[in-house]
């Protein structure tokens, strides 16, 4: 298991996000595919609180983007996954699956069993 | 960089509150996002409620951010302003501030929650938030129907507690070892 343990569930869709958005991965784009994959309302807030914790357990990296005219001439922070974090949510995951396996009342919809 | 005007009091307020790690990126985002995205599918109603909403737990997750990431001096302002707010609410109650009218009670609460929340948020300007602290506790005290003669007392709580705090923070910050945020 990694250091830091198991990457917490808000964290590992921050992750996962960031690893399905590839390059155009930042604050808004993260918090729009969150909000949009879940279903959920997600603040913007709770995307960098916890991006910034993921970079500081090493398991994302940042970088500066150019500010444009669209953000009020403020730059944009860029995310992408590491080695580590990869690694973490991989291992999340699957001790995610092998809890749910056999349980019926939590099979995938259109699966029975 | 100046608050961002596109977002009205609540940019400036967020520009003012939250933690400078991710400031400037999270401003640049909420314009983005309510020029682009918000404003033209909600209208600009709906979209300024969203603007509030994102606000408001921008500012709890900037706070939380400060509590847990800001390192050891960051604990020890949060400890400080809980300390200095307990003390300056005990010496007021002692003066019997409870005793006298609304209005004399809520210009002492604004008199100790400016200093707290100050030191809080880390805004620094010790000395300008404590006149601000003495200023209010004198109106105080001059509109109270009672004599409140040991309110200012907790100025000693209020205004020196956080200068001497400043005082060893700007010595930290000298010798390299800033541990705020």
């Amino acid at each position: 298991m990694s250091k830091d343990g198991l990457p917490g569930a808000f964290e590992q869709f921050v992750l996962l996000a960031v690893l399905r958005l590839g390059e155009g991965a930042y604050g808004m784009t993260v918090r729009r595919e969150l909000e949009e994959k879940t279903q959920k309302a997600v603040s913007l807030g709770a995307v960098y609180s916890t991006l910034e914790r993921l970079e500081q357990k090493g398991y994302v990296r940042s970088f500066a983007g150019e500010g444009t005219e669209a953000r009020g001439g403020r730059a944009k922070r860029f995310f992408a996954v590491e080695g580590a974090g990869l690694s973490a949510l991989k291992e999340a995951l699957e001790a995610t699956d092998r809890l749910r396996e056999g349980l019926a009342v939590l099979a995938p919809t259109g699966v029975t069993s | 960089m100046r608050h961002p005007k596109e977002l009205g009091w609540v940019g400036f307020v967020l520009h003012h509150l939250l933690p400078s790690a991710w400031r400037e990126e999270l401003l640049g985002d909420l314009i983005e996002e309510l020029n682009g995205y918000i404003i033209p599918s909600r209208g600009a109603v709906r979209a300024k409620l969203w603007l509030y909403q994102q606000g408001a737990s921008a500012i709890i997750a900037g706070l939380w951010h400060l509590l847990h990431r800001g390192g050891v001096m960051a604990k020890r302002r949060w400890l400080l302003s809980l300390l200095i707010g307990l003390l300056g609410v005990l010496q007021s109650l002692d003066s019997g501030v409870h005793h006298s009218s609304g209005w004399v009670l809520g210009l002492v609460a604004l008199a100790v929650f400016l200093p707290v929340v100050g030191l809080l948020l880390d805004v620094g300007q010790p000395l300008w938030l404590g006149v601000a602290s003495a200023v209010l506790l004198t109106a105080a005290r001059a509109i109270s129907p009672i004599p409140l003669p040991e309110l200012h007392i907790s100025l000693v709580f209020l205004v020196g507690f956080p200068m001497v705090y400043y005082v060893m923070y700007q010595q930290n910050t000298a010798g390299g070892a800033r541990g705020a945020v």
